[in-house]
């Protein structure tokens, strides 16, 4: 019985131990709003062109934050895109929207955030549902291509 | 021998879960369902009711404007579309501006289609409803996914961002035309008059209203398009 009690005690600090120290968090995606003063917010685009993990989100042009990662929505066809974005930049208004933007004619890509209006502002692991995917040139050409002339 | 088929209590609640399971895919199945033909129902009627009031576009402005509320009035969330076009200065313009705006807009774009109208007639090309999508994250929100074809086969991609209030039917707040986001093409231009405007937002409302929209080159488009059908 007191090995029984010893044990018990053992393994509850251990646990203790083991979720004070950070190993037993969720691993993937960090859906909270993290220590270095971000929060995540995700867009889904029909083409996100080249853009990559790292890449830079911005607003007016001044940098608010970056892409955690891109996947691909295989249901939907879709990529998703999540950013970690300063938790300073706490007012973006629900209809803001999502633009993937090259800098330069043959830079990198990066999200441009443009503002919207609406009074509710989003919030952690909210989605912007509004977005630009990116536009390349071999689309277009190939548009021009398959139409009858 | 006849086999009686018997079910136990256990296949009967098998059977109750997986129709609990199934059911809200078979509902959201015909809602889908349902908004795909009341889009396609609207846009019909839209196209009709541009064949029938065209003449008015030039002999009785207001009696036009009138026929395209009673089309759109109910099809298209105006407001909706207004605050998106005004993006960030909404928060900056009173309540009576954007009322203005709203009605500055939807003038606009009832110029920018009675201009259409006057060069496009309804037999130049054939609507259809692709597919629909309710947003996951949001029932009140869907994608409608539709081609116009022109007679000469030319496909052209139209997506409708929709969205359905509390207390009515399903309304347009944007669209994309072959991948281009024309709500943020209009903010885009909203965005520059008012860096001419040294911010005024009074000043841009007030111009949008005799500035129509662009329509030219969708004119020059149909005209090429009847040119070369015509041999």
């Amino acid at each position: 019985m007191q090995r029984l009690v010893f044990f018990a005690l053992g393994s509850g600090a251990t646990l203790a131990l083991l979720l004070v120290t950070g190993w037993l968090a969720p691993s993937g995606g960090n859906e909270q709003a993290d220590a270095g003063g971000h929060y995540t917010l995700y867009a889904e685009f029909a083409d996100a062109g080249t853009l990559e993990r790292g890449a830079r989100v911005a607003l007016a042009g001044v940098t608010i934050g970056e892409v955690a990662d891109v996947q691909l929505d295989a249901r939907g066809y879709r990529a998703k895109v999540r950013m970690r974005i300063e938790e300073s930049v706490d007012n973006l208004a629900i209809d803001s929207v999502a633009i993937i933007m090259t800098a330069g004619l043959l830079g990198e890509q990066y999200v441009e955030i443009s503002p919207g209006g609406h009074p509710e502002t989003l919030s952690d692991n909210d989605y912007i549902e509004d977005t630009q995917s990116a536009m390349s040139i071999e689309t277009l050409i190939r548009r021009r291509i398959a139409s009858p002339r | 021998m006849n086999r009686i088929r018997t079910f136990t209590p256990a296949t009967l609640l098998v059977g109750f879960i997986m129709a609990l399971l199934t059911a809200p895919m078979a509902m959201a199945q015909s809602e889908e369902e349902k908004l795909r033909e009341y889009v396609r129902e609207n846009s019909i009627r839209l196209v009709d009711k541009l064949d029938e009031i065209r003449e008015l576009y030039d002999s009785d402005r207001e009696a036009f404007y009138e026929s395209m509320d009673e089309a759109l009035g109910e099809f298209v969330a105006f407001r909706r579309v207004a605050a998106r076009i005004m993006g960030k200065y909404a928060r900056q313009a009173t309540p009576e501006e954007r009322d203005e705006f709203v009605s500055a807009f939807r003038r606009s774009l009832y110029d920018a289609y009675g201009g259409a109208a006057v060069s496009i007639d309804s037999s130049d090309f054939d609507l259809e409803v692709d597919s629909v999508e309710i947003n996951p994250r949001h029932k009140d929100r869907a994608t409608v996914n539709l081609s116009i074809i022109t007679n000469s086969g030319e496909r052209y991609g139209v997506a409708y961002s929709m969205y359905e209030p509390d207390d009515g039917n399903w309304q347009v707040e944007n669209v994309i035309v072959e991948g281009i986001n024309m709500g943020l093409a209009f903010r885009d231009r909203f965005e520059q008059e008012m860096q001419a405007a040294d911010g005024n937002v009074s000043k841009v409302i007030d111009e949008w209203s005799t500035d129509v929209g662009d329509i030219e080159g969708l004119e020059d488009a149909v005209e090429q398009e009847k040119a070369k059908e015509n041999g």
